[in-house]
């Protein structure tokens, strides 16, 4: 039971480290996608494809957005913002000890396919809603359904949140809400979408209804939420199988890529053994962690200015579209092992180590400018392999971008 | 001094917001390339070749009228020459680290008006600021509403009726088509004209009454092919070109826009 704003914080805690995984784990089965024709697709289907990544991307949106709102409801309590978590893979299954798996079902990176999207689909299961078919594979029987851990214990996403909700119901309103009133975040990041502002308990349960409503529907209505859309994909996928048996929607990934092991990882990764595609899977988890630092400074309203502020979000989400994705994408086309038949790597979304932010304002802008200096001399020496791998001719253009990120950022910050 | 107004329609294929600015095919933004169309490529083209499909506006900028100082000239060998941005010039906006929405500045920025024997060519300078990030000097002016203006020019004054009429194209050409990629295609096009948002509003016609102001002074390289002389007059590549124009009453559907502008060529 949540009866102390410590338990609050907890939950809401492990609420953003959720959000964060789901959404990367959406992230990379929709990278993983096949897009070309040469890829052994018909026209119709690269169509066809094209809608299930939209509906994909368009979830892991909303599951920003979620992170967002659970930021703000953190903030609104006196709880730090939270984008920390432990990497992929997080099984239950193959777990030592089964009753210490991180998560009540499996976290893994895995390209798009049928058990990726059973996966989806039990993750946003709604609360006494039986679950569809599992997958044709003997050994998922069950995933998911397991309860984890004391003190937390719920079996799927919409019961993590029902009991925030009753968190926030126990203790008492005016004792709660000590965080202070403009440390909310309050824009759309230019997405169309809604970040809850959280003041008092009335807006806390708005809040979190609509990331219960958006991820499983209310009952009677599960049109248009996660829950939903996933069906929707699944049933459209077993058509077209049923149609074209050996269509594969998906660049051959590996499941779980990583460029080295991690002591808070569980068992099922496989490291990328090629040399160049290790580089780039590199630089990428660094950007991405570039990135997730500067969404812990953007959400801690550690003195920066208002226009300090906004310079740091906009880089963020600019870095979304124009660094994150197409590098994670190159990724998808990049060799995982020295083998022919070893598959393609792709995103890991590694973190290296703990991310903290610098008390001093001045020291963290120095440090957020040295690493993006260093990624941009990296993605400018991974480009000069384009001649043997073209897929990495957009890095000239990553490298281009993390420059302008730069001197966008300077003008704000100052020469550093 | 010598004037020449230009306008037309134009196609600049290229993927928004939040797709990245280099994504070839379109998936999250409102831009897609539909199957057996080649790749999205963000070259702002105001000549044919293009990637034309059924019931869309005729792409071409021309010279419509000339002006010798104040005065409108009835004959002039520069009436009906073609315009073109050369080099494959793009929106460079790269997802707003370069340019805010509204503001993505045309890079590279070389004019060229050319008729059957008269060729004028001239190139923004190539000084920093229009050959560097940001490329302030190439920046538009920002985004503004002037739907009466565009409706003026374009001779569309109910985008709504508009897209509907090409619907109506789009479910009669349906009922012959056999291909199923094709039938596809033409099924696509027609949700994307008839999409609403959440408010029930109409999504295709939501920037046709916008337009973004350019306004460029062309003190770069440049050259005058007159081999019979027909201009009558000298044109001066010592003094600045100004090209003024606006780009707006986008045309998802199409990825066309019209334009409409000035060039304004100092003469000895």
């Amino acid at each position: 039971m949540i009866d102390t704003r410590e338990e609050l914080v907890n939950a809401l805690s492990e609420a953003a480290e959720l959000e964060h995984g789901l959404l990367i784990q959406y992230l990379f089965a929709a990278f993983s996608l096949k897009r070309r024709v040469d890829e052994g697709i018909t026209p119709v289907q690269q169509s066809l494809i094209v809608d299930w990544e939209w509906t994909v991307l368009r979830v892991a949106h909303e599951e920003m957005y979620h992170l967002a709102s659970v930021c703000n409801l953190l903030s609104a309590i006196g709880g730090a913002p939270q984008f920390g978590r432990p990497n992929f893979p997080q099984p239950t299954e193959t777990s030592l000890v089964e009753e210490e798996s991180y998560y009540p079902f499996d976290f893994q990176l895995e390209r798009f396919n049928d058990s990726t999207l059973y996966r989806f689909v039990i993750f946003e299961l709604p609360e006494g809603e039986t679950p569809p078919e599992p997958p044709e594979q003997p050994d998922l029987e069950g995933v998911g359904l397991r309860a984890a851990p004391d003190p937390l214990v719920y079996s799927h996403v919409g019961l993590l949140y029902s009991q925030i909700r009753e968190g926030f119901e126990r203790i008492p309103e005016e004792v709660l809400f000590i965080g202070p009133k403009p440390y909310q975040d309050v824009e759309d990041w230019g997405l169309r979408m809604k970040i809850h502002v959280v003041k008092d308990l009335p807006s806390a349960q708005e809040a979190i209804e609509a990331i219960i409503i958006e991820g499983e529907g209310s009952p009677g209505a599960r049109e248009g939420s996660h829950y939903d859309r996933f069906l929707k994909i699944r049933e459209a996928l077993r058509k077209e199988r049923q149609k074209h048996p050996r269509f594969d929607p998906a660049r051959p990934v590996v499941l779980n890529p990583q460029t080295r092991r991690h002591r808070d990882a569980g068992e099922g990764a496989t490291l990328i053994a090629h040399e160049v595609t290790r580089e780039v899977a590199e630089l990428f988890n660094d950007i991405y962690s570039t990135m997730l630092l500067m969404l812990i400074q953007y959400y801690s309203y550690g003195g920066e200015s208002a226009s300090q502020r906004v310079m740091l979000r906009d880089s963020c989400r600019r870095m979304m579209s124009a660094v994150v994705r197409p590098l994670a994408e190159v990724l998808t086309e990049m060799p995982a092992t020295n083998e022919p038949e070893g598959g393609n790597a792709g995103p890991g979304f590694e973190i290296y180590s703990g991310m903290r932010l610098a008390p001093d304002r001045t020291n963290r802008w120095t440090v957020l400018q040295e690493r993006l200096r260093q990624e941009v001399e990296d993605s400018r020496a991974l480009a000069q392999y384009a001649g043997n791998y073209p897929v990495l001719a957009r890095l000239r253009r990553v490298g281009e971008t993390m420059q302008g990120t730069l001197l966008n950022l300077t003008t704000e910050f100052g020469e550093g | 001094m010598l004037r020449l107004k230009f306008n037309g329609w134009f196609q600049c294929r290229l993927a928004t917001d939040p797709d990245p600015s280099d994504e070839p095919r379109g998936v999250s933004g409102s831009i897609r390339a539909l199957p057996g169309e080649p790749d999205l490529d963000r070259v702002i083209r105001l000549q044919p070749p293009i990637v034309r499909r059924s019931h869309t506006p005729e792409v071409g900028v021309e010279v419509h009228q000339v002006f010798r100082d104040d005065d409108p000239a009835r004959r002039h060998p520069l009436l009906g020459a073609k315009v073109v941005l050369s080099d494959d010039p793009i929106f460079k906006g790269e997802n707003g680290v370069v340019a805010e929405d509204g503001k993505e500045p045309i890079v590279p920025f070389i004019l060229r008006i050319a008729n059957d024997d008269v060729v004028l060519v001239r190139s923004c300078p190539d000084t920093p600021d229009f050959a560097e990030f940001p490329y302030d000097g190439l920046q538009a002016f920002g985004i503004v509403s002037a739907p009466g203006q565009i409706a003026d020019a374009t001779g569309i004054h109910d985008i709504q009726q508009h897209f509907d009429d090409r619907v109506a194209g789009l479910e009669e050409e349906k009922k012959g088509e056999k291909d199923p990629t094709l039938l596809d295609n033409i099924e696509r096009r027609i949700a994307l004209l008839k999409e609403v948002d959440r408010r029930g509003q109409r999504v295709a016609p939501r920037l046709f009454g916008f337009m973004l102001p350019y306004f460029v002074p062309l003190a770069g390289k440049g050259s005058v092919e007159d081999p019979n002389s027909q201009l009558g007059e000298h044109i001066d590549l010592n003094r600045p070109w100004l090209v003024e124009f606006w780009m707006g009453g986008w045309d998802p559907d199409a990825m066309c826009a019209f334009m409409q502008g000035y060039v304004s060529i100092p003469t000895q």
